[in-house]
C-alpha cells in the first residue's frame, strides 16, 4: 500500500486535504520536473466530496488562500528570473565579442612584426586600425614599436550598467523567494512541490548572478585588466521580508 | 472608463453590465498590478457582488470567473514564454557576433597579407595567421596568391552550426506554443470574457513576439549568407495553428489570486 493509499484509507481529513493540495502544487510546478500527479481524478473527487460538509473546511480555505498567494508571486519570480537570464546573455555576448577581439588583435600584432620595413608596417597598422570596429582599439608602444590593443576602459560603462541591473534583478528575485519561503513555511503552506520549486529557483538565481560577475571578470581580462573584480556574496544581498511586505500580502489575499 | 459612466452603470445598469464592470476592474488589476488604476472602490465591488441574486446572474458571474481562471492560467505561461523567446533571440545575437568577428578578422588578415612586398614574408605571415587563428585554412586559386578562408570542418564552425540550429529549433517550438496560447486567449476574450485590458495585453505581447522574430530572421539571414546555411524562422503571422486545437482543462487551484 502506498503512502497515498494509506492516507486515503485511514488518514485524518487534514491529511487528506494536505494530500489534495500537494497534488495541486505538483500540477502548478510541473515545468520543473515531469512528475506524476499525487492523485487520480477519482481520488481527487473523493476528497472534494469530503470537503463539502467537513468541519475542516476552514483549514482547506486557509491553504487555498496561501496557495493563491503562492500562484500570484510565483509568476513574478519566474518573470524576473527570465529577465536576469537576459542580463546574463547580454554580458555573455560581450565576453564572446571581447575574446574574439583579443585573439584578433594578437594575430594582427604578430603579423605586424613580419613586415620587413617600417613604412609598410605603418601602412598595415593604419589599415588594421581603420578596419577595426570604431573605438574598439587603440595604438600602444612596446619595445619601440606600435601595436594595437583594446582600451582598458572600453565598454566599462556598459558592463557596470549591466552589473547594476544584475544586482537589482537578483535582489528582486531574492525578495520574491523570501516571500515564497514565508508562504510555504510550516504554519502556512508546507507543500514539498513548492519548496522544491523555491530551491530550484534559488539555485538558478545564484548561478545566474555569479555568471554575470564571471562574465564581467572575463571581459576585464580581455581588456588587459589583471585584477579580478570581487563577486559580492549572494548571502549578503539583503532581501528580507519586511513587516510592510507581509501587510501588503495580507491585504492582497483578502481581496 | 469615465467615472460618470461607472456611476451610471452602478445606478441604472443591468446586473450583466455591473458584472462586466466588476470583471473589467479585476482585469485592470491583473494586467497592471496597480491599485491606483482600479475603477471601483472596495465598497462598490461589495455592492455588485451582493447584488448577484438571480440564478442567471450567479451563473453568468461564475462563468466569467471560470473563464478568468483559464485566461490567467494561460496568460502566465505566455508571459514566461515571451521572455524565453527574447532570451533565445539574444543567444542568436551571440552567434551573429561570433560569425561577424570571424569574417572581420579574415578580411583584415587578407588585407594585411596583400601589403607584404615579398613572397617570402607573405608566406611566412600566412603560415603564422593560420597557426595563430586555427579557424582559418589556406585558399588559393590558380594564378593568384593564397589567402585565408574559414575552415568549415573546424570544431568552432561545427559548434556554431549546432548552436544556431538548436536556437532556431527552440525558437520555432516556443513561438508556435505562444501562438497557440494566444489563439486560446483570444478565444476567451472574444466570447467568454470580453475585457479590453486582457485583449490589450495579448495584442502587445503578440507585437513583441513579431518584432523579436523579425530581428531573429534578420540575424538568420546574415548567418545563412555568411556560412552558406539555409536555416529558416517562420514569421509570427505565418505560423500555422494545429487543426485540432482542443480546449485544455484548467486545474481548479491553478488560478490567479483574483479568480
Amino acid at each position: 500500500m502506498t503512502k497515498v493509499d494509506q492516507i486515503l484509507k485511514t488518514g485524518t481529513t487534514r491529511q487528506k486535504i494536505k494530500l489534495y493540495m500537494e497534488d495541486v502544487a505538483l500540477f502548478n510546478t510541473f515545468f520543473i520536473d515531469t512528475r506524476e500527479p499525487a492523485l487520480t481524478p477519482e481520488q481527487r473527487k473523493k476528497i472534494e466530496d469530503l470537503l463539502l460538509f467537513s468541519t475542516e473546511r476552514p483549514y482547506y480555505e486557509k491553504l487555498r488562500k496561501w496557495n493563491k498567494g503562492m500562484m500570484f508571486f510565483k509568476t513574478f519570480l519566474t518573470l524576473e528570473l527570465s529577465k536576469l537570464y537576459q542580463t546574463y546573455l547580454h554580458l555573455d555576448s560581450k565576453v564572446v565579442a571581447s575574446t574574439k577581439e583579443r585573439y584578433r588583435l594578437q594575430g594582427i600584432n604578430a603579423l605586424l612584426d613580419l613586415y620587413p620595413d617600417n613604412k609598410t608596417r605603418d601602412k598595415a597598422l593604419s589599415l588594421a586600425y581603420k578596419t577595426s570596429f570604431a573605438k574598439t582599439v587603440e595604438r600602444y608602444q612596446e619595445n619601440g614599436k606600435t601595436y594595437l590593443r583594446t582600451p582598458k576602459d572600453y565598454g566599462m560603462d556598459y558592463i557596470d550598467m549591466r552589473l547594476k541591473q544584475a544586482d537589482e534583478r537578483a535582489w528582486l528575485v531574492k525578495s520574491y523567494l523570501s516571500l515564497l519561503k514565508y508562504l510555504t513555511d510550516r504554519k502556512r503552506l508546507p507543500l514539498k512541490a513548492y519548496r522544491d520549486l523555491i530551491k530550484h529557483q534559488e539555485k538558478e538565481l545564484i548561478s545566474l548572478y555569479e555568471k554575470c560577475y564571471h562574465c564581467a571578470i572575463s571581459i576585464d581580462r580581455n581588456s588587459g585588466i589583471k585584477k579580478a573584480r570581487a563577486i559580492p556574496p549572494y548571502d549578503k544581498i539583503e532581501a528580507e521580508v519586511t513587516k510592510e511586505d507581509l501587510e501588503d500580502l495580507e491585504g492582497i489575499l483578502v481581496q | 472608463m469615465i467615472r460618470k459612466n461607472i456611476a451610471q452603470i452602478l445606478k441604472q445598469g443591468s446586473m450583466r453590465q455591473k458584472t462586466l464592470l466588476y470583471m473589467n476592474d479585476l482585469a485592470i488589476f491583473n494586467t497592471s498590478y496597480d491599485l491606483e488604476k482600479q475603477l471601483l472602490t472596495d465598497k462598490e465591488k461589495t455592492i455588485i457582488y451582493r447584488g448577484l441574486k438571480t440564478p442567471q446572474d450567479i451563473k453568468h458571474y461564475n462563468n466569467m470567473r471560470t473563464s478568468n481562471k483559464g485566461f490567467l492560467f494561460f496568460n502566465d505561461i505566455a508571459r514566461t514564454t515571451i521572455e524565453s523567446i527574447i532570451g533565445l533571440k539574444q543567444t542568436l545575437l551571440q552567434q551573429v557576433l561570433n560569425v561577424g568577428y570571424n569574417r572581420l578578422y579574415r578580411d583584415i588578415i587578407n588585407d594585411l597579407l596583400d601589403l607584404y612586398p615579398e613572397e617570402d614574408s607573405r608566406e611566412k605571415a600566412l603560415g603564422l595567421a593560420i597557426e595563430k587563428s586555427e579557424i582559418f585554412k589556406l585558399y588559393q586559386e590558380k594564378g593568384y596568391s593564397p589567402y585565408v578562408v574559414e575552415d568549415e570542418s573546424h570544431k568552432d564552425r561545427q559548434k556554431i552550426k549546432r548552436d544556431v540550429e538548436g536556437i532556431v529549433n527552440s525558437l520555432e517550438i516556443e513561438t508556435e506554443g505562444l501562438k497557440i496560447i494566444h489563439h486560446r486567449l483570444k478565444q476567451i476574450t472574444k466570447e467568454e470574457l470580453p475585457l479590453k485590458p486582457y485583449r490589450d495585453e495579448v495584442e502587445k505581447r503578440e507585437e513583441r513576439c513579431r518584432t523579436s522574430l523579425q530581428e531573429a530572421i534578420t540575424m538568420i539571414d546574415f548567418i545563412n549568407e555568411e556560412l552558406d546555411y539555409s536555416l529558416k524562422i517562420t514569421p509570427y503571422d505565418e505560423i500555422k495553428l494545429p487543426k485540432d486545437l482542443s480546449k485544455n482543462s484548467v486545474n481548479d487551484e491553478s488560478a490567479f489570486l483574483y479568480d
